[in-house]
């Protein structure tokens, strides 16, 4: 082979004579090579893989730890605190929700979290999401996070739009809020039957809520210093009777709170439907 | 043919001049049907696949393997895909010339089937002038890609429709030069005759029988992969010039006959290159009668497809030559190699009489010497497997 240095020497040189000949014993090698290299490749075996079904492991299980898939919510440890929903740029995260009961959950990290707030819709579009992770980050719990699933090919679009919540499990919710809503009805029944006597013995009553739990206590002594959020009162309807008296709605936290730490959810009502475990 | 048909007609008791010239005439429309569907067709169909799948594999890829199994039927699907396409001929196309370059460009290809035998039997006809017949006939395909891209009234087309013509007429002179030489060896342009000339040893075979025939066949390969549009000379439907050259407008069937015609040609190539260097159907006198159309059949077709790898195996290891590059290697090189290889024929006859000693003894000193090329090749790629490393796969279907 000349190479193109000693060529164009010898082009200036004027001493090509022989290249007409050169150029035809070059092309012959060359062709010689060069079918060479490519008839030996017929006998290795392809680099390229069969996507998807001939795979001797699945594409997901190749990819790093922090890839970035759809998204994926653990409902039992969503607190419904709605800070994906606004770290999102493009709103693709839908949120609603009603106040329960008080449970305690294990956050993603080991650290107990309580639950105040049940979900009763969480929708994903995933059509519209760009990928950037932006709502893994601030979830306290560890519920929201990036799977390696990346094929979203479907025959419709709305196979993209993820609901989380299934429709039993926006039922049950729903139940939870208006059982939330009735006790705290019913505790302010109390409260209001109690209130002037409250006004005679402050004391009085002082003591008598220090037998009971410290929350109530807390709730009952200083109604104003938790804010009241009725967000409870949209889905469960009027029949708290919040709007009819000025006496805000104590905070929901009732005495018979279970706090069991050691679990990873604590499921208040018996008979509440499990979420899909496929964590 | 003739004979088999004169056969026939003496069985059923007609010897009328007129009638059996009819006889003639509808016998080879029959059998020229028979070849286009059973053969012509599918051959040009499976070849597609076959190329897709050489080619998948030289680029270490897997290849169309979805279609049936392994994807065999991959053509069939292709083909009903293209038959079910809108067939869109643009507004200010020359619509008639538009609608005929299709059918010229596939009668250019299909009629050089007249002269392309399949056994010592089985031919259209066998002609006189079965070469020239063949070179001439060829030369209809470039009138339809010219016709092609002066009717889409399209740039790309047209450039794609000149670049052809020039190609076509310049490598014709080369092919028609070698086969020349080959003509004068044999002393017979028929392809039967030429055929006749040689014997089923390889060393009786025209390709070896002096250094001028070796360098023929070389030369006459180049020049029908550069008349029929193959890569490395597929320059008149240079993807990254000319969109798709001259068929840029076409779409559905239309577009789909002039790759049929491509690969159809491809048939073609080594058909010619195989009859008129490798022996053609010849196979040993030991074979007995009754299976010995079938043994010239399978060696025909058999060699035939070796040209067909060859070709495959060229358009996927060599990129595509440049316009003046192509015209370089055609009037610089091949033009003069091929006149003095029918120079260097002529003398070499002169020299060494045919059936004499020195002449056999030459031939078998050429096929020794390209029997060392071929065990130098083999070596070649061994030692390029083992430079690569990693497993081998010898597995056609992965």
């Amino acid at each position: 082979m000349v190479d193109l240095a000693t060529r164009e020497t010898k082009h200036r040189s004027g001493e090509n004579r022989d290249s007409y000949l050169d150029n035809i014993k070059e092309t012959c090698t060359s062709i010689f090579e060069g079918m060479a290299v490519t008839f030996s490749y017929l006998f290795r075996p392809p680099i390229t893989t069969q996507y998807p079904d001939r795979m001797p492991v699945s594409v997901q299980d190749t990819l790093p730890d922090r890839y970035r898939g759809h998204l994926y919510v653990h409902m039992d440890t969503c607190i419904s605190c709605l800070l994906c929903e606004k770290a999102c740029p493009i709103e693709c995260i839908k949120i609603e929700d009603v106040r329960i009961e008080k449970i305690m959950i294990t956050a993603a990290d080991g650290k107990p979290t309580p639950k105040v707030k049940e979900p009763t819709l969480f929708n994903i579009n995933m059509y519209k999401c760009m990928y950037c992770g932006l709502c893994v980050d601030p979830c306290p719990t560890g519920a929201i996070r990036m799977t390696k699933e990346f094929e979203g090919s479907t025959e419709n679009i709305q196979n993209l739009h993820f609901r989380f919540i299934t429709p039993e499990r926006r039922a049950m919710a729903i139940r939870l809020g208006e059982e939330q809503e009735r006790k705290a009805a019913e505790k302010k029944k109390a409260h209001a039957a109690e209130a002037p006597a409250a006004k005679v013995v402050p004391t009085q009553t002082v003591a008598d809520a220090k037998a009971a739990p410290p929350v109530e206590a807390s709730a009952a002594a200083a109604p104003a210093a938790t804010p009241p959020v009725p967000r409870a009162a949209a889905p469960s309807g009027e029949n708290g009777g919040s709007a009819s008296d000025a006496t805000p709605v104590p905070a929901p936290n009732p005495p018979a709170a279970p706090t069991t730490p050691g679990g990873n959810v604590t499921n208040a009502p018996p008979g509440r439907p499990d979420e899909p475990g496929a964590a | 043919m003739r004979a088999l048909l004169d056969s026939l007609a003496a069985r059923f008791g007609i010897v009328d001049p007129s009638t059996t010239l009819v006889i003639y005439l509808l016998g080879m429309v029959v059998f020229s049907g028979i070849v286009l569907l059973l053969f012509v067709a599918p051959f040009a169909g499976i070849t597609s696949y076959v190329e897709r799948r050489i080619a998948a594999r030289m680029q270490s890829r897997v290849g169309p393997n979805r279609v049936g199994p392994h994807g065999v039927i991959q053509w069939l699907a292709d083909g009903v895909k293209c038959l079910l396409k809108e067939d869109l001929i643009p507004a200010d196309a020359d619509h008639l010339l538009f609608r005929l370059s299709p059918y010229l460009v596939f009668i250019g290809m299909f009629g050089t089937f007249v002269v392309i035998p399949f056994g010592s039997s089985l031919v259209i006809a066998d002609l006189d002038i079965g070469f020239f017949y063949l070179i001439a006939f060829s030369s209809l395909v470039s009138v339809g890609l010219i016709m092609a891209g002066w009717a889409s009234n399209n740039k790309w087309s047209l450039l794609g429709g000149m670049r052809s013509a020039a190609q076509i007429v310049s490598y014709e002179i080369p092919a028609g030069m070698s086969i020349l030489a080959v003509v004068m060896f044999a002393g017979s342009m028929s392809i039967q005759g030429v055929i006749r000339a040689q014997g089923w040893a390889p060393h009786t075979w025209l390709i070896f029988q002096n250094p001028f025939l070796f360098a023929a066949y070389f030369v006459f390969f180049t020049a029908a992969l550069a008349e029929g549009n193959r890569t490395p000379f597929d320059i008149p439907e240079a993807e990254s010039e000319l969109v798709a050259g001259y068929n840029t407008e076409y779409s559905g069937m239309r577009f789909l006959l002039y790759f049929f015609a491509e690969w159809a040609n491809l048939y073609v190539i080594g058909a010619v290159s195989a009859a008129a260097f490798m022996g053609g159907w010849q196979v040993p006198p030991q074979i007995p009668e009754v299976i010995r159309p079938i043994a010239e059949l399978v060696t025909f077709v058999g060699k035939s497809l070796i040209g067909v790898f060859l070709a495959i195996w060229i358009r996927w290891t060599y990129p595509r030559l440049r316009v003046d590059q192509m015209m370089n290697v055609c009037w610089k090189y091949l033009v003069p190699i091929a006149f003095l290889n029918i120079v260097g024929t002529a003398v070499w006859m002169m020299l060494f009489p045919q059936g004499q000693l020195p002449a056999v003894a030459a031939s078998i000193i050429m096929l020794v010497i390209a029997l060392a090329i071929l065990i130098t090749f083999v070596r070649k790629v061994i030692a390029n497997l083992r430079e690569v490393g990693g497993g081998l796969s010898f597995n056609p279907f992965v």
